[in-house]
């Protein structure tokens, strides 16, 4: 078991050095010219863009930059921010809670949305129920998480206002509220179809008959029996489905100026600030490959038939 | 003689029945009402994305009407000579959503097709000669996967100095090869034990032509349903870069530009974001459904 969960562990690292290397690429050979002055822009004084350069240690040959870069990374060192002149990391790690709220709100109400919808959808397949969650969950997939977004805001900030627009409001709930579902509900969506077909391929195996036989109530038969088997693929899909969700994040930021790491990736792709670029999006990466890997992690938990080996 | 009239009949039943493999995936496709609902509604956005000239009442990038340099149908609801209201400017929002479907398209189609040409030559080149060009490439589709696709993508058109639709297509198409590289390469390995690509090489047969003649037709099926849906998460991309100001710029008319410029009047003419999202769900949606659809119908075994 240690020793799974050890090879699996290490194998994340040559992926983040992979994603390191692709950021180092993009930002500091493909892009044409001098990535400082860009950034600062044609009026910028020379004598600061070279400082900056000199501090950076951006005259230096590419593959000493490249191995200090990925050095740094491991060590927490991001460089320094073209604009602000503060750390990469500092301004990363600002950010982190806000979107980690975000994410974590957005797929609780994704589970709780998707597998409940899935289960109705699943007991009474072809019911009107049933046709109303998947109608909704296949809007829901193909609707675009920032316009769900805007269109919130009109129904429950300017028409019925009830809830914010948008903003951070030192943290209270009720700010989060719209963002979270309008990020969580595409995620919801997928869960949900998830549940409904891995449920009917369950309910159909002889332990939920054996146990429906004995005469255990339904409620029973579908929870314990039923849907603790049918999790497996709803987790692997809340597992994949976070690539979307963080990418989702980026967009709902923007909508409802939420300021986590999204926005601020965004914003440093449109001042061309190289090395927060670089940060805001290793860091997302980063996250991405990491959850994946608990919940590759997690299979075993919930499924005593997967080995460890 | 009444045998043989049989005979004949049997003969023909069992020709009728054993028609190519795509025919079957046809009837399969035509029994699947949904499948067909998105079959309708992408030849629909086909269909507007083509003839937009002759459907668009109004020039999308300018004003109709602008006397004494003041746009006189600014901001105006929806109406008969309007069914989708005006923007800031005076333009007719319902012409800038048909002229949307164009770019839509184009996104989706032009960022597949590079992706068709890096993943098929990828895939190929990994699963054909194995070994350490298979590791390489391997080893970059896990990186590439390893990235949230609208990040990524975001990333990229970082590096340009100016964004645009042109630099769409370029960063979407070379961020979405991985899934079809890894459908060729897992094909070609898994064909390139049987006798007949042998028998083909023994024959003389260039590598490139036992790829192209014999391995590809095999992996049709998959590479069809996965560029349907890159097609959609395309369309999706392009129009959350647009909104974000980085991808197409004004004044053209995507659908993500006007969720942007519609987002800065929401609060008093929101209708200006309801019809461009509309378009985006539906024209997602129905070439989703058609991409399931599809899967289903070519290989009942394949399931997301």
């Amino acid at each position: 078991m240690l020793a799974y969960v050890l090879r699996k562990t290490l194998m994340v690292v040559p992926i983040l050095i992979g994603i390191a290397t692709i950021t180092f690429l993009l930002n500091f050979v493909f892009v044409p010219g001098d990535p400082v002055r860009i950034s600062m822009g044609q009026h910028a004084d020379p004598e600061t863009i070279e400082m900056i350069r000199a501090e950076m240690g951006l005259d230096d040959p590419l593959l000493v930059q490249y191995f200090r870069f990925i050095g740094g990374m491991f060590k927490g060192d991001f460089g320094k921010s073209f604009t602000t002149r503060q750390p990469v990391l500092d301004m990363v790690l600002e950010r982190v809670p806000a979107t980690a709220k975000l994410a974590l709100a957005a797929t609780i109400i994704s589970i709780v949305l998707g597998v409940s919808a899935g289960i109705v959808s699943a007991i009474k397949p072809n019911s009107f129920l049933d046709y109303f969650f998947m109608t909704f969950s296949m809007l829901g997939i193909s609707m675009p998480v920032y316009w769900l977004g805007l269109v919130l805001i009109v129904v429950f900030s300017l028409n019925l206002d009830i809830l914010p627009a948008g903003g951070y409001g030192s943290g209270s709930f009720e700010y989060l509220i719209l963002p979270a579902f309008a990020l969580g509900f595409r995620q919801a969506a997928k869960v949900a179809r998830m549940t409904r077909s891995s449920m009917l391929e369950v309910v159909d195996k002889d332990y939920v008959k054996t146990a429906r036989a004995k005469g255990l109530s339904e409620k029973v038969v579908v929870i314990k029996h039923a849907l603790k088997n049918a999790l497996i693929p709803v987790i692997t899909v809340i597992g994949t489905q976070l690539g979307y969700l963080l990418g989702g994040a980026v967009l709902t930021e923007s909508v409802f100026s939420w300021p986590g790491l999204g926005r601020l990736a965004v914003n440093a792709v449109l001042k061309r600030d190289f090395p927060l670029i670089q940060g805001t999006v290793i860091c997302l990466a980063a996250s991405f490959v990491i959850v994946n890997l608990l919940v590759d992690l997690s299979y075993g938990l919930l499924d005593p038939r997967i080995r460890y080996d | 003689m009444k045998a043989q009239v049989n005979n004949d009949q049997e003969v023909n039943q069992i020709a009728e029945e054993a028609h190519s493999p795509w025919y079957e995936a046809w009837k399969r496709l035509k029994k699947n009402k949904l499948a067909m609902i998105g079959l309708g509604i992408t030849t629909v956005l086909l269909i507007v994305a083509i003839c937009a000239p002759l459907i668009a009442p109004y020039n999308p990038r300018y004003a109709p009407v602008i006397e004494d340099g003041k746009v006189e149908l600014s901001l105006q609801g929806p109406s008969w000579a309007h069914p989708f209201g005006t923007d800031k400017l005076g333009r007719d929002i319902f012409s800038r959503v048909v002229y949307g479907a164009r770019i839509s398209l184009m996104v989706g189609l032009i960022t597949q097709g590079i992706a068709l040409v890096l993943g098929i030559t990828l895939g190929a080149i990994a699963g054909y000669y194995g070994g350490l060009i298979d590791e390489a490439v391997s080893y970059l589709i896990q990186v590439f996967l390893a990235f949230p696709f609208i990040l990524f993508a975001i990333a990229i058109m970082a590096v340009f100095s100016e964004p645009g639709v042109d630099k769409v297509f370029l960063a979407l198409g070379l961020i979405s090869w991985p899934p079809l590289a890894r459908i060729v390469r897992g094909q070609v390995m898994s064909i390139k034990q049987e006798e007949y690509i042998e028998a083909a090489q023994s024959l003389g047969a260039s590598d490139f032509r036992i790829i192209a003649k014999h391995v590809l037709p095999n992996s049709l099926a998959p590479i069809i349903v996965t560029v349907t849906l890159g097609v959609a998460g395309a369309i999706l991309a392009e129009a959350g870069l647009s909104f974000l100001g980085l991808g197409t710029q004004p004044p053209r008319p995507s659908w993500g530009v006007m969720l942007k410029t519609g987002q800065a009047y929401i609060r008093s003419y929101p209708h200006m974001i309801w019809f461009p999202g509309v378009a985006i769900m539906i024209a997602v949606m129905g070439i989703n459904l058609l991409g399931d659809g599809l899967r289903d119908a070519l290989d009942p075994k394949m399931k997301d």
